[in-house]
């Protein structure tokens, strides 16, 4: 186990650098350098003399490898360098300032669509075929072309510009975090609704599920012994999509409610070709998935006897 | 064996073949069927933009700006006093064929290397096995950002960026299809009787995972044109003069608290768009399925 | 003497196992390990064995589908081993394959029709009518209607299935048909019409079987001998009623005690099995056999069990077992 555990911390490691690699390359093949685009942008110039020396105190006067270089020893350090954008800010300094409120929206958005997809999947499992799985089902097929974005902007529209009972923007206290939640929560949701049915409908056709009816347990116990226990584990694997689902959805939630997060942070940074930033987040959510998916394949390890990732002599 | 002629005496009628047998079934769900017709329709329309579209989607009327639906403009006007409904009708062209023209590129790229890798084990499987897991461990909408910052905006680079981002899923179903095919015994029993590598993938591959391969893509494209919008919304996607329904709705939204119509009309027409795709991806699902019967 | 349809000599097939997470380290398994047997023309050859004594990789070997590690594998008096790809090609025609699950062998997405049509057209015989002719033919002869052609696999009951299997298989008019436990995916009821379709169309024409598998009374009803196989080794080999009725090895006797007696007054005197089989990784030293033989322990488990490997020697004519001490019985 401890050996497995190594290799995919090696895994890991081989991954982030990887994708440090392709990112630097990537954002560095661009002509022109994120200062040009800025003095493009305020419509004035920059002395040539002076953009030369913002250049080389970045160390943007160097060759592409050895910026690479010079970047990954400083990565190892946990320095990430300064934002071009925000002035003596660094990349560090924006992410404890910013991603707390990336956190409490991803958490918030969680802890309510969690409950929610959960049950939706099991009342449509256990109603399978009825009216009322059938309703959820169609539900789950308008959610599916709803795109968070799409969504926020209508309970914007709606519920903060006609009847004005919700504000349109910021996060401070409950009444600004029910939207951004809420449209948030589409993607898990669906998500979760789909694959717990799934689960649930497998088990419920086994045989160890009709050997429990044919002993006599009364259906609640069959229910909760058997069918909860073994539908609801594999649910733990879609953990890692999800992470990357909810990224993915703050990035507009964000933006649409303007809400200090990491996310619309970076929206900024993105027009602005703030390398450090972009490269930072990049590599900083890329960790985050990978992680979620390695806990959650030791959690199944640890939850389901079934699965081993030793081999047993 | 007996002469050709009592040979053709006894032979049935032809049996229907693959593609019509799909087609039946696929008709036969009429919801999908109609969702497909509603597809065609609204590519068609888009496609004949200039003789469907009342106005011209780039002029403006500096008389009528802001204007909610009225007569003659049935989606209201802009910001520029430039017709809605016109915009929405030029701006699928572009929402469509990236939808379209970005999944058939991701197929193009992932299922040669999907079916190389399987076929071939070894260190090709290895190289690109590995290849396909730094991809998928990027969050896809950073993947976008990255290849949208580096080749800069517009039609083809954003097909492009898609095309590099979503092959992945079809090379890890096509790799996936062939190791299990490899695995069953109707491919050891074509291996018994002669077949060789070309026979088989003709005769089994190419029949068994044709329909998952043709699932995903179509599935992919309401993704695309979501990723589209997604990206115009950031200001990485189609830049202006053009328009797509990604652009609209990423640039309207701006002024939602003051003219609706704006953002609510090429809101509905995408996600409408996007569910009449994922429905016909799952009619063709089942079509698909030998194991439903329909 | 005329050559044997089939013989294999010395045959080996082995697979690398990795082991441990960086699987720096590989084993190999031995599947089936120096085995020598041969078929007559027109007999049927039964193989026994428990599930995973390598009966279904010899038979995968015999086909050629897996490369042997070493030995040769004759048929029809030629070397198949090492062949070019073109020849092969033209032996596999008289040699096919029924698979265990009859459903899995048949490919889901092909009506009846294609199926039994893709051997006739790898090999390129006749023309499409006379093709299509020969398809009906097939399917009249494995007792199927016609117009089963137009029909797909899985409107098929596993009894069917299995006779579409067997069509294909006889649409290349092989001399060997490997049949690798052709009915122990089927009910009981229809095993019976499946065997005694095969055995008809034995007679009918002169058909060579290698029969597979784990169910010894199945196994007798076809073959004329019988081989059983542990952990990839020949354990004995004799006629079907010498292994039936007075087995010698230690290991064939415990598998026909298993076989359920029908007549009560004969029960009562089952040998039963102890333990589970090793590991073919594993695999005991000497003879693989003695950990569980009830001989050895009857013996004392003589050192000679552990540390010698028994090779297959003659008891009487037409009768070899791989025991040391298969006299003490």
């Amino acid at each position: 186990m401890v050996r497995y555990i190594l290799g995919r911390l090696t895994g890991l490691v081989g991954v982030l650098f990887a994708v440090s690699l392709l990112t630097f390359f990537l954002m560095h093949s661009i002509p022109g350098g994120p200062y040009d685009m800025k003095a493009a942008q305020m419509a004035q110039m920059i002395p040539q003399d002076l953009l030369d020396k913002i250049n080389k105190l970045n160390g943007l006067d160097q060759p592409v490898w050895k910026q690479y270089l010079i970047f990954l020893k400083n990565a190892l350090k946990f320095d990430f360098g300064y934002s071009y954008i925000s002035s003596g800010r660094t990349v560090v300094e924006i992410f404890a300032n910013h991603w707390p409120y990336s956190m409490q929206v991803g958490g918030l958005t969680f802890a309510f669509a969690f409950p929610i997809g959960l049950g939706l999947g099991i009342l449509s499992a256990m109603k399978r075929d009825t009216l009322v799985d059938r309703a959820i089902t169609v539900l789950m097929v308008i959610i599916q072309a709803l795109p968070s974005f799409i969504f926020a902007l209508f309970l914007k529209l709606i519920f903060a510009v006609q009847l004005g009972w919700l504000p349109t923007q910021g996060w401070a206290g409950p009444k600004t975090w029910i939207m951004p939640v809420l449209a948030n929560s589409l993607g898990p949701i669906l998500m979760l609704q789909r694959y717990t049915r799934g689960a649930m409908v497998d088990v419920m056709g086994s045989d160890y599920v009709r050997t429990a009816r044919a002993k006599g347990l009364t259906e609640n116990r069959v229910t909760l012994v058997h069918i909860f226990k073994n539908a609801l584990t594999p649910v733990i694997t879609i953990a890692g999509p999800m992470v990357s689902n909810l990224i993915t959805g703050s990035f507009f939630v964000e933006g649409i409610f303007r809400i200090p997060g990491l996310s619309s942070y970076l929206g900024g940074a993105i027009g602005n070709r703030d390398y450090p930033m972009i490269i930072s987040s990049t590599l900083f959510f890329t960790a985050i998935t990978t992680v979620t998916y390695l806990i959650t394949d030791l959690a199944y390890a640890a939850i389901d006897p079934r699965v081993t990732y030793v081999k047993a002599r | 064996m007996t002469t050709s002629v009592a040979a053709r005496e006894i032979a049935p009628a032809k049996r229907p073949g693959m593609f019509r047998t799909i087609v039946t079934r696929f008709v036969r769900q009429k919801f999908a069927f109609i969702c497909f017709i509603l597809i065609v329709a609204e590519a068609v329309v888009a496609a004949g933009a200039p003789f469907f579209a009342p106005y011209d989607p780039l002029k403006t009327d500096y008389t009528i700006t802001w204007e909610p639906p009225l007569p003659g403009h049935v989606m209201g006007v802009d910001d520029l006093g430039r017709d809605v409904l016109s915009r929405l009708i030029y701006g699928g062209r572009i929402s469509i064929a990236i939808g379209v023209v970005s999944q058939i590129a991701a197929l193009a790229i992932g299922l040669p290397l999907g079916a190389l890798a399987g076929m071939l084990g070894g260190w090709v499987d290895f190289a690109v096995t590995r290849f396909i897991e730094i991809l998928t461990s990027v969050p896809t909408i950073f993947l976008y950002i990255l290849m949208m910052i580096a080749l800069g905006a517009g039609f083809q680079n954003m097909v492009l960026a898609m095309a590099i981002t979503n092959w992945t899923g079809i090379a890890r179903l096509v790799r996936g299809q062939v190791l299990s095919l490899k695995q069953t015994d109707y491919v050891r029993a074509a291996q018994a009787m002669g077949g060789d590598t070309k026979h088989i993938i003709m005769a089994h591959l190419v029949r068994n995972a044709l329909g998952p391969v043709l699932v995903s893509v179509t599935f992919g494209v309401p993704s695309a044109m979501l990723a589209e919008a997604g990206l115009s919304f950031l200001g990485l996607g189609i830049r202006p003069p053009d328009t797509s329904w990604g652009q609209m709705v990423g640039m309207y939204q701006s002024y939602i608290l003051t003219s609706w119509h704006l953002t609510v009309f090429p809101a509905l027409v995408m996600s409408v768009t996007m569910f009449l795709w994922y429905q016909f991806g799952e009619g063709l699902r089942v079509a698909l399925d030998p194991s439903i019967q329909i | 003497m005329p050559e044997p349809m089939l013989q294999t000599i010395d045959l080996v097939k082995s697979f690398a196992v990795r082991r441990g997470f960086f699987a720096q380290e590989s084993i190999r398994l031995m599947a089936v390990d120096h085995v020598n047997i041969s078929i007559d023309e027109g007999e049927t050859f039964g193989l026994v064995g428990e599930s995973g004594c390598g009966k279904s990789t010899l038979g995968l070997t015999v086909m050629q589908l897996y490369t042997p590690n070493g030995g040769q594998v004759r048929f029809d008096g030629q070397d198949l081993v090492g062949l070019s790809p073109e020849d092969l090609r033209h032996n596999r025609r008289r040699m096919q394959m029924i698979f265990q699950d009859p459903y899995a062998s048949l490919d889901p997405r092909m009506s009846i029709e294609q199926i039994l049509l893709e051997p006739l057209n790898i090999h390129g015989i006749g023309t499409h009518e006379e093709r299509l002719a020969e398809v009906r033919r097939l399917l009249d002869l494995v007792g199927l209607p016609t117009d089963a052609a137009d029909r797909f696999p899985s409107e098929f009951s596993g009894g069917q299935q299995q006779r579409i299997g067997i069509a294909r298989a006889l649409a290349l008019q092989p001399k060997l048909i490997i049949c690798d436990e052709p009915v122990s995916a089927l009910d009981v009821s229809v095993q019976a019409s499946i065997l005694n379709l095969l055995r008809d169309l034995q007679d009918r024409m002169e058909l060579t079987y290698l029969f597979i598998s784990h169910n010894i009374a199945v196994t007798g009803f076809m073959s004329k001998r019988i081989g059983v196989m542990y952990l990839g080794r020949m354990m004995e080999i004799g006629s079907s009623d010498t292994i039936i009725n007075h087995p010698s090895h230690p290991y064939t006797q415990a598998l026909i005690s298993a076989v359920p007696e029908p007549d009560p007054k004969m029960r009562g005197k089952e040998r039963t099995l102890t333990g589970d089989v090793p590991s073919p990784i594993d695999r005991p030293s000497g003879c693989p056999f003695h950990p569980r033989c009830p001989l050895a322990k009857r013996l004392d488990n003589p050192a000679r069990c552990r540390e010698e490997r028994p090779e297959l020697r003659e008891l009487s004519a037409g009768h070899t077992v791989a025991c040391h001490f298969a006299e003490e019985r």
